[in-house]
């Protein structure tokens, strides 16, 4: 079938969505007006759509999907509550279906429970000032930071698991070949097999890291409306660094932390960010000492330079106080040291001791200013 | 009280089934939707809707589950863009649109299925590099036309056409057996 090459023109661009509203019109006028061309345009436009099937359906959520059906099953079983009858009726359809479907599909389907009964979730909130320990369902352990909350089911019974946090926490997974465990943030999702690893992903932070310390994860995200388009695969004691603002993924080393280079990753990071149309990225360099990044699971807060207004908001959840640092700076001053059974007040002192400033405490509020002269 | 738990759970040989039944056709059937309707929220609502409608198939029989999910899927979409239309939250010519392509399926049948799916990958795969290099550029990088016309030295109006092309190809290797599958599937009652 020939057709003219500018009809070929409207076509394809309207497949990539890159056509205006007055080209259309005249692609459609085109379409209708032979029921060949109409057929030509849908079997394109079918092929252009299925060649993307797999990314299509990426955020199908068929498990999650399931549960919001069974629950509908539920309902609409019980609007027949006295109508057993009915009800008896509506289960014979059912396996009329199942004998069709064992034919359809060819396939046997396991005999395991499931069903439609409410996917009922446990939730752990853990306030500032304090840590948790719990123990999953299938032996696996999470460790709760300050201020962050933790949901799991109640069984781990299905293909699929998915733990959903906000805040920080340390999880050691056990693993099971057979099911999928997702932990699940505001703006990733990590998938695991049986791993330790950190998730720190606070809503009032812009940075959200994962810290893997062995096994193996991989993420994917979402930051606004960008898809990270491929999941990252982490190696143990690789860092993923999503910063949400920048639309940026990164895998970093230890060295990028340091104190000169910090300045040059910027640079380096925002050009390539331009060059890059904002698209998230991602980089994996070296290795990362865990150490700072899990201690707090063993009740250590451990710091290696970092800014002091970094560190004043771990503080913050870890004593349930507020801080305010009145100069500037001293944000930018580098801390390396170990809290452990400090007290807020020892806390404050000693990290006064190495850069000397002036501070006022009242209640759970600290006020640093710089030591005047 | 276990008297109402009885009422109320399917039994579980069934639940199992339907769970089957679910999470073979999903996806697919989310696909359907989704080329008519733009947002994947809608495709989902459409979708769950099309398994509720087996539950409500009190006394009669279905034939055909397959036929049955996609023609829900079919008249879901239908009735929402009536919806759409009624509250006039889209542009009429796109919603008509939509609505003729949805109609074109009732006596064609599409890709949707899973083994197409990966037979297209396949097929794709297979093209001559002429046409396959656009073609991908363009579909999975998705990169403007523009683009790929700069990155390949040819004019715009070149890629579009290979582009085409390569469509066109997929297409004549696809058509005798993909119509023939489904054929009747969605026969009127």
């Amino acid at each position: 079938m020939k057709i003219d090459d500018l009809y070929i023109s409207l076509i394809v661009r309207k497949l990539k969505n890159d056509i205006s509203e007055h080209e259309q019109v005249k692609l459609f006028k085109w379409v209708y007006s032979d029921h060949e061309n109409e057929k030509l345009y849908y079997h394109l436009k079918d092929i252009w759509e299925t060649a993307q099937y797999d990314t299509k359906i990426k955020n199908a959520n068929i498990d999650s999907e399931w549960e919001r059906f069974a629950l509908l099953a539920i309902e609409e079983e019980s609007k027949h509550f006295k109508e057993r009858k009915i009800l008896n009726q509506n289960l014979k359809t059912v396996l009329q279906i199942a004998a069709l479907v064992i034919i359809t599909f060819g396939v046997g389907f396991f005999v395991r429970k499931i069903i439609p009964e409410k996917a009922s979730y446990s939730s752990v909130k853990v306030p500032y000032g304090a840590r948790s320990e719990v123990l999953l369902p299938d032996g696996s352990k999470v460790w709760v930071n300050s201020g962050s909350h933790i949901k799991y089911p109640a069984d781990f019974k299905g293909k699929e698991v998915n733990l959903f946090l906000e805040g920080e926490a340390y999880f050691d997974i056990k693993k099971n070949p057979k099911r999928k465990l997702n932990v699940k943030t505001s703006s990733i999702n990590i998938q695991v097999l049986g791993t330790k690893f950190n998730v720190k992903s606070y809503n009032d932070e812009d940075v959200v890291e994962t810290t893997l310390v062995n096994g193996s994860i991989s993420i994917t995200g979402k930051i606004g409306e960008k898809l990270i388009k491929e999941p990252i695969y982490l190696k143990p004691k690789e860092q993923a660094v999503l910063i949400k603002s920048q639309n940026a993924v990164e895998i970093l080393g230890p060295e990028k932390r340091s104190n000169n280079q910090t300045d040059l990753r910027d640079e380096k990071e925002s050009e390539e960010l331009e060059k890059a149309k904002l698209q998230p990225i991602m980089k994996i360099n070296g290795e990362v000492d865990v150490e700072p990044f899990v201690s707090w699971k063993d009740n250590k807060l451990v710091f290696r330079g970092e800014r002091f207004d970094e560190l004043a908001v771990k503080m913050e959840r870890w004593y349930n106080v507020q801080i305010i640092i009145k100069d500037e700076e001293l944000k930018s001053a580098r801390y390396t040291g170990i809290f452990e059974k400090e007290t807020i007040e020892q806390a404050i002192d000693a990290l006064s001791i190495s850069l000397p400033f002036t501070y006022e405490m009242e209640k759970n509020r600290i006020e640093i200013e710089k030591l005047k002269n | 009280m276990d008297e109402d738990r009885e009422k109320y759970n399917l039994k579980e040989s069934q639940s199992v089934l339907l769970e089957h039944i679910f999470r073979q056709m999903y996806a697919p059937l989310f696909f359907y939707a989704l080329k008519f309707v733009e947002s994947e929220e809608v495709a989902k609502d459409l979708v769950q809707d099309a398994f509720l409608n087996i539950l409500k198939q009190k006394e009669k029989k279905i034939d055909n589950l397959k036929a049955f999910l996609y023609r829900s899927v079919r008249n879901n979409c239908l009735n929402y863009l009536e919806h759409l239309r009624v509250e006039r939250e889209f542009k009429a010519a796109e919603i008509e649109r939509s609505a003729r392509e949805i109609q074109f399926y009732d006596t064609h049948q599409t890709l949707v299925e899973k083994e197409w799916q990966q037979g297209l990958k396949k097929a794709v795969d297979e093209l001559p590099d002429k046409y396959r290099i656009p073609f991908k550029m363009s579909r999975f990088e998705e990169l403007k036309n523009k683009e790929i016309a700069e990155k390949l030295h040819l004019p715009v109006r070149t890629v579009e056409t290979q582009i085409y092309r390569a469509m066109v190809i997929l297409r004549e290797k696809f058509k005798n057996k993909v119509l023939t599958l489904f054929l009747g599937f969605f026969s009127k009652k």
